[in-house]
């Protein structure tokens, strides 16, 4: 019997490790997975001009399946305080650096002044999170604070990591 | 039965042209001296950025490998995507 059909023919009740990874699919390097964590990281909001006048952090966890990094932050419990932010919104403090930028979706409430009203999006860019919004035929922007006390944020998104 | 927690820096990272470093940060649980979680947080730092915070080893690392050169490409590189 192949190795192959033992795996097929077995139940695992116990977490199982393949430290040098598994292969799916096929038997080249692109077939390999080799990598998969989950944990969490905070994003600390800043202003291209000037930063908030305490710093604001946002909670977030992520999901890494081989190259490919999912996360998801909020301060949905909890408001944080943008006073004296002014810019355009960039958030530091991605879990990975990103390998070509990507592109995720922003929720907002009082934390944003928008000009186009058109769609609003987030560049994953090296470890840092910029907010742009879009408009029909003419190129997109960055989005600026409304700095104010009572603020949220929901950022959620798939990017490609280095490694 | 005793139960310990430790947070321990249990894989730093070069990442890319401009040798980001990918920190991990671990929070070990043990049972009498024997792990039974272990949970991630994670944070990078770029060139230029305040290390102060960091640990004496990515502090170590990143004054190695964030040289003059490495910033000032990096900072170039994050203008130019800013519009």
């Amino acid at each position: 019997m192949s190795k192959a059909r033992d795996l097929a023919a077995s139940t695992f009740t116990d977490a199982i490790t393949a430290s040098g990874g598994i292969y799916l699919g096929g038997t080249g390097s692109a077939n390999l997975q080799d990598d998969y964590e989950e944990g969490s990281f905070n994003l600390t909001v800043t202003g291209s001009a000037s930063n908030p006048s305490t710093t604001q952090t946002i909670p977030g966890v992520y999901t890494k399946i081989g190259r490919q990094v999912t996360i998801l932050a909020q301060n949905l419990v909890s408001t944080i305080n943008t006073t004296g932010a002014s810019g355009y919104i960039v958030f530091t403090g991605l879990p990975f650096t990103t390998n070509t930028p990507g592109v995720g979706s922003i929720m907002s409430y009082n934390g944003a002044t928008f000009i186009y009203d058109g769609g609003i999006v987030c560049l994953f860019a090296d470890n840092v999170v910029y907010v742009y919004e879009n408009a029909s035929n003419t190129y997109w922007r960055t989005v600026n604070h409304n700095a104010n006390s009572t603020v949220f944020f929901k950022i959620s998104g798939t990017y490609f990591t280095t490694e | 039965m005793a139960l310990t927690e430790r947070t321990v820096e249990d894989k730093i990272e070069i990442v890319g042209d401009y040798k980001h470093l990918q920190v991990r940060t671990a929070v070990v649980i043990e049972r009498d001296g024997v792990e039974i979680s272990r949970s991630f947080s994670r944070h990078v730092v770029s060139p230029g950025d305040d290390v102060s915070g960091e640990s004496a080893e990515v502090q170590a690392i990143a004054a190695a490998v964030h040289t003059a050169e490495v910033i000032a490409a990096y900072q170039a590189h994050v203008a130019s995507q800013e519009v």
